[in-house]
């Protein structure tokens, strides 16, 4: 009799639990649907991930810590990045990833660690053959891409992964690829952030053929936002874009005064600017026809001269000529030496 | 001497008294001593600083805070769902090898007061504990976040950011500080560990050893982890190259239909520590939800429990 | 009220499924019984013999196989059956968190008294059981038979008009064994019913006004104590100071009396119990008028 109620009680449960489970998983299922869309449901775990999870984050998924796990596994990856273990750093970060994988800070920073550090690392390592620093530097260029490309799958309104991609693939001390670059930036070219917009606009500057297509953007985001005028690099490159020939007379363009405010200003900005132009490879239009024309109208010492005294010193004043008054006396001898040698 | 008023089917007032005389139980067993160490990890967090460089390695400050927030709000659902488990498996037995429920059955006290009163009891324990460690979540996330908002400032100042960006990054800051919303994930790791107490209390009514109770709920607290994935996998078509066997959909079937989701309880906590909007409606949805499952495991746990013979 | 019996039992049956496949233990058989209100009814039996068992099912703690069971006529397995119930287990536990006073509070509760009389009553318990100075300590420092006071206690804390007493002096020791028997006789006088189980049966024969003997399930004899126990064609009688002369004169009229006989003589015997309790209360008063003769 007892083992008969024990058997009728079982079934009487699992039959209740069933009736009620019945009327309510819809309401569940919607309520889940309804935060996974907002989410806040994290996503499945995928099955890859499985397999590289050790038995804590396994534990801590079951227990339903993945978030803790995500961020303890994190401190751990740090230490994979002191000791330039990279490849256990990256299978870390898949792992953290799958766990959390609506945190854009693992994404951003796998990603760097990635495409930036680990690279960086392959690139300067002695104890490989050229040839295989660039394989492997380049390896892990495409593996940063791929993280951080992974990490807009689940984050699609998150700008900064693409800016990052961007400013990877645009990175000069890398593997610069200027249309890698663009394509990325051109993601993140509606964002509210102005960082984000004009980025696309100096990528596309630098690649050759996309000139008019870079000048067209800078009207357009000068016509949106008059501050972009506040960003030295923008102004240089909004007067230097002007003058490539493709662009018709008849457009009104831009003028120094306009962009500028004073000659003084656009000769300290677009002397710094020839600097990037000979250092980073930016766009270089007619930017020396620009320069010699401000040097004959605002008399510029030759000391101030870029054609005269190639210097890699950037000028950082607009008020550039009464600093160079007040330091004419302390020029030093081998400067007044080269100017009377050059009088001569 | 007054005679006792007629019996009723259920007195909220018995199960009162019982449920305080579990809570002095409890607390009798110097229960809350495991605040101890739980305060000592909270306060050690509060100095722990995560790999804090100058430049582009540095942590950001809101994800610090939502580290602080993540280890805290996990350690409070490992110990209160724990706690639950273990308090509510140890009550009934204990009562019926103490012969104690024998004299309280013996009053006219009738068998559904008497486990809505343990059940109750166990929940007011759990619901003091997470008053305390949310004080001190609160206390110490507080601390951190003003030092976050100070450094903050000052090392935006010092690089020449205007005014308002200044005031858009410590608003970013402040919302993943002690906000109401997190009260939201602390309330829903408490509706969590009600839950379990009263699947523990099922367990209990029929079952012949505390082990066996104890054991038996954390499997159902495991698998109630993966209860939407198997309840997915029934409402929305297989993903391509995942096409579920006949096994697979019966064990899916079961799975959804007799186990809780947990699921739900953890991703608003995880919201919350993100600072994402959960909203007041998501957590009166919650709310009915766990009252829906405790309502039924209570029903079934006065089911098994109404007839059993001691 | 009057006419309905404390306690009814009729052609209870309870079975338990055994530990091997397909035993059934027998535990009660067909026992009924019926107890009066205002009576102290002794049920004895051997071990095992379902003494417990009955009462259980008296107090709905286990279900009947078949049969039935009601207190003042409600249905045992109703928790109404159980207003005016006290219960005493055998070994009895309590929540040894809980003080005395906290204790008797607690069953008081359950039971619906609150405030002022609640209050009231739990002294007063307190007090019937001599329980007063250990009224604040809690249980786990209580001693077997301070345990079984206090279980009175919380079994009287409502005024029951019903008593179970399961096994109620079973290890306790002779002083404390009396106060209890004292105490059953004394809820006797104030016309509380009293139902109790033990198998020490010199302590059933001295307060008990109807015994039921059951035996391996079955209720084998039951009836009022004096008619049991009385041997019909027996008399006893006991002399005090009687005189050898005197003693003769009898036994020469039962000698020419046709049909009786002198069984036995001898000087009537006290019990070993009232020895041990009137030893140890002499021992109490010495003890005390010494501690007088040194304090003055």
């Amino acid at each position: 009799m007892k083992r008969f109620k024990t058997f009728r009680n079982l079934l009487v449960i699992a039959g209740v639990l069933a009736g009620t489970g019945y009327l309510r998983m819809p309401v569940e299922q919607k309520f889940t649907e309804d935060l996974r869309e907002r989410k806040i449901v994290q996503p499945r775990i995928e099955s890859d991930a499985w397999g590289e999870m050790g038995q804590t984050s396994l534990a801590g998924t079951f227990g339903g810590l993945r978030t803790v796990m995500a961020s303890m596994l994190s401190l751990k990856a740090q230490s994979h990045f002191e000791e330039n273990e990279w490849y256990d750093l990256k299978k870390d970060y898949g792992v953290i990833t799958a766990l959390d994988p609506y945190n854009a800070f693992y994404w951003s920073h796998g990603g760097w660690h990635i495409g930036y550090n680990a690279a960086s690392w392959a690139r300067s390592n002695r104890n490989f053959s050229p040839a295989r620093r660039r394989i492997m530097e380049m390896e892990f260029l495409e593996a940063g891409d791929e993280f951080y490309r992974k990490g807009l799958k689940y984050l699609p309104e998150e700008e900064s992964l693409w800016f990052e991609i961007g400013s990877m693939w645009s990175n000069e001390y890398k593997r610069p690829d200027y249309e890698r670059a663009a394509q990325a930036f051109d993601k993140a070219r509606d964002s509210t952030n102005p960082i984000y917009r004009r980025r696309y606009l100096f990528t596309i500057a630098r690649i050759p053929g996309r000139e008019i297509e870079a000048y067209e953007e800078a009207i357009r985001l000068l016509t949106e936002n008059p501050r972009h005028l506040g960003v030295p690099t923008f102004r240089c490159l909004l007067i230097v874009l002007s003058t490539n020939p493709k662009i018709s007379d008849i457009e009104i363009k831009p003028t120094l005064d306009g962009v500028f405010r004073t000659k003084d200003k656009a000769y300290q900005d677009l002397f710094n600017y020839r600097q990037r132009v000979l250092d980073e490879g930016f766009y270089a239009g007619d930017i020396d026809g620009i320069l010699l024309n401000l040097i004959a109208e605002l008399d510029v010492p030759d000391e101030l001269n870029p054609f005269l005294n190639p210097t890699s010193h950037r000028i950082h004043t607009e008020h550039w000529r009464e600093g160079y008054e007040r330091s004419k006396s302390k020029v030093p001898d081998w400067m007044l030496k080269k100017k009377e040698e050059g009088a001569r | 001497m007054s005679r006792p008023s007629p019996t009723s089917f259920f007195s909220f007032r018995r199960s009162l008294i019982i449920a305080q005389s579990t809570v002095t139980q409890l607390v009798r067993m110097k229960v809350f001593y495991f605040l101890a160490p739980i305060a000592l990890l909270f306060l050690g967090l509060q100095f722990f600083d995560a790999f804090w460089y100058e430049g582009p390695e540095a942590l950001m400050p809101e994800q610090e805070l939502r580290m602080h927030k993540n280890l805290c709000l996990g350690t409070m659902m490992l110990f209160t769902s724990l706690f639950a488990i273990v308090s509510t498996a140890l009550l009934i037995p204990g009562d019926i090898e103490d012969r104690t429920l024998y004299t309280i059955l013996c009053k006219p006290v009738p068998r559904l007061d008497y486990l809505v009163g343990k059940l109750f009891g166990v929940i007011a324990v759990i619901f003091i504990a997470m008053l305390v460690m949310d004080v001190l979540l609160v206390a110490t996330l507080h601390f951190r976040t003003e030092e976050k908002l100070i450094e903050t400032t000052e090392y935006m100042t010092k690089i020449g950011y205007p005014e308002r960006e200044i005031e858009a990054g410590r608003a970013e800051i402040a919302a993943h500080g002690p906000t109401l919303l997190l009260q939201f994930g602390v309330i829903s790791h408490f509706l969590k560990a009600c839950v379990i107490a009263a699947v523990a209390l099922l367990i209990s009514t029929f079952s012949t050893s505390t082990l066996f109770t104890i054991a038996t709920s954390v499997m159902i607290w495991i698998i109630g982890a993966f209860q939407s994935i198997a309840r997915d996998g029934l409402f929305n078509d297989a993903e391509f190259g995942d096409v579920p066997t006949w096994a697979d959909k019966i064990v899916g079937t079961l799975v959804s239909l007799i186990f809780p989701d947990f699921l739900l309880y953890e991703a608003i906590s995880d919201g919350a520590a993100r600072a994402e909007d959960v909203l007041a409606m998501d957590m009166a949805q919650l709310g009915g939800l766990s009252a829906l499952y405790i309502g039924i495991y209570v029903v079934l746990s006065w089911f098994v429990f109404s007839d059993k013979e001691f | 009220m009057s006419d309905v019996a404390a306690v009814e039992v009729k052609n209870l049956v309870k079975n338990f499924k055994g530990p091997f496949r397909g035993k059934k233990v027998h535990a009660v058989r067909n026992v009924s019984l019926t107890i009066a209100p205002g009576e102290v009814y002794g049920l004895i039996g051997p071990n095992g013999s379902g003494k417990s068992t009955t009462m259980k099912a008296v107090l709905g703690l286990v279900a009947p196989s078949s049969g039935m069971c009601a207190i003042f006529g409600r249905n045992s397995t109703k928790v109404d059956s159980r207003s005016e119930v006290g219960f005493l287990p055998e070994n009895p536990y309590f929540y040894k968190h809980l003080t005395g006073a906290e204790t008797v509070r607690f069953y008081g509760k359950l039971c619906g008294m609150k405030g002022l009389e609640l209050k009231h009553r739990v002294e007063e318990m307190l007090e019937l059981v001599g329980l007063q100075d250990a009224r604040d300590r809690r249980l786990k420092g209580y001693s077997k038979g301070m345990l079984q006071r206090i279980g009175l206690a919380q079994a009287l804390v409502q005024d029951p008009k019903l008593v179970v007493l399961d096994e109620p002096t079973a290890g306790v020791d002779p002083v404390g064994s009396r106060e209890i028997r004292d105490l059953i006789l004394e809820l006797k006088n104030r016309g509380i019913t009293v139902f109790l189980c033990s198998h020490l049966l010199e302590q059933v024969q001295e307060i008990c006004d109807r015994v039921g003997i059951i035996h391996q399930g079955v209720l084998v004899n039951e009836g009022r104590l004096d008619d049991l126990i009385s041997l019909e064609d027996k008399t006893e009688l006991i002399l005090e100071n009687a005189t050898p002369e005197l003693m003769d004169q009898i036994r020469t009229l039962v000698e020419v009396t046709h049909g009786a006989g002198v069984i036995s003589e001898g000087r009537a015997r006290t019990t070993l119990e009232s020895l041990f309790l009137k030893e140890t209360r002499s021992q109490t008063l010495r003890v005390r008028k010494k501690r007088k003769r040194v304090s003055k």
